[in-house]
């Protein structure tokens, strides 16, 4: 640390932590004898450090819902025990993948994916409505719901 | 033995090169959680950086194997960079996009909510506390723990090895010149 930047550290730590407030600026005219510079360092360190509050008092927060896109899903991406192959169909909310299973049995699905950019709550809560009416039904014409899953997703019978 | 656990006994043991390989390890554990955490999430929820560094220590740090206290402060070291540079990188990446920039693939209403830091906010920081480290590197590891591990100034100050009131100065001092150097930004 610079000489100077030292000088106003331990002057700064002596007003804060052995003398009351109302003392600190004859303190601080008084111990820097004359220098300019260093009185106006310290004095802007007093000040920072009256009106500090709560600055950095708090860890940071704020790893949004935006960290970490997962990589574009693509064939090969592996999605917990689904592998996807290809993509067989989209529509408005979400993307079709045909899929390979490897856990607790292997065979051939299909996953619908949310669309990435539409997960928001809305959108979401459409898509569990869907999937749960989905599941409700067991017909050989209409897919059948296996398994949600996070990131949204809905894994069906491959008709 | 977990690989996390393997290096902090390296480290440990006084291998120098051990140590390089721990960041990569912790940052993509943290990752990893917090993608793994996100995607259970609603849109628009935040996690705490702390509490995520708390999980990937338990997650990564085999307790039985590690005795020594120096191993918990190589490890939060780690943390504190790694999600540093995540919280960094996301900051980045969030400005990019307001600017238009490049398309991500990113909610809107998923980017603003969470009593979160604003992005230049931590972007600023960040850089002050570069300078800062440059000034009085101690000081500003304390910081780091504190800021981005989220460690007690207490906890932070064993990590390091100063005594309590060693830690109170620095953070006393950083924290008053953090804001200075903030406002020469």
């Amino acid at each position: 640390m610079p000489t100077d930047l030292q000088t106003a550290r331990e002057l700064f730590l002596h007003a804060v932590g052995k003398l009351p407030p109302d003392e600190w600026e004859q303190y601080v005219n008084e111990a820097c004898g004359g220098d300019a510079d260093l009185e106006q360092q310290v004095g802007s360190l007093l000040q920072v450090h009256l009106e500090a509050g709560s600055f950095l008092n708090a860890p940071a927060s704020g790893l949004a819902a935006t960290i970490d896109q997962p990589p574009l899903e693509r064939p090969g991406t592996q999605i917990g025990p689904y592998k996807l192959l290809q993509q067989i169909g989209e529509g408005g909310m979400g993307v079709v993948y045909f899929a390979e299973q490897s856990q607790p049995v292997q065979r051939k699905v299909a996953v619908k994916l949310i669309k990435v950019g539409l997960d928001s709550r809305q959108i979401i809560a459409r898509f569990e409505a869907e999937r749960q009416a989905l599941a409700m039904m067991d017909h050989v014409n209409i897919a059948r719901v296996f398994d949600g899953g996070h990131p949204p997703a809905a894994i069906m019978r491959s008709v | 033995m977990s690989d996390v656990t393997h290096i902090l006994n390296q480290i440990e043991s006084g291998d120098p090169s051990a140590a390089e390989q721990l960041l990569p390890l912790v940052y993509a554990e943290l990752r990893k959680l917090a993608a793994a955490k996100l995607a259970q999430e609603m849109p628009g929820q935040t996690l705490q950086a702390t509490a995520l560094v708390h999980d990937a220590y338990l997650r990564l740090v085999d307790v039985g194997h590690t005795q020594h206290w120096n191993s918990r402060g190589h490890f939060f070291a780690a943390a504190a960079e790694a999600m540093r540079r995540i919280l960094v990188d996301q900051a980045r990446r969030k400005q990019a996009f307001k600017r238009g920039g490049q398309a991500h693939r990113v909610a809107l209403d998923a980017v603003d909510s969470g009593a979160t830091a604003p992005d230049h906010e931590l972007l600023d920081i960040d850089e002050a506390l570069t300078r800062l480290a440059a000034e009085d590197p101690q000081a500003a590891r304390l910081i780091q723990l504190r800021y981005f591990a989220g460690l007690s100034i207490e906890d932070a100050a064993e990590l390091i090895g100063i005594s309590r009131s060693t830690a109170y100065e620095h953070w006393s001092y950083a924290r008053a010149r953090l804001e200075i150097l903030l406002d020469a930004e």
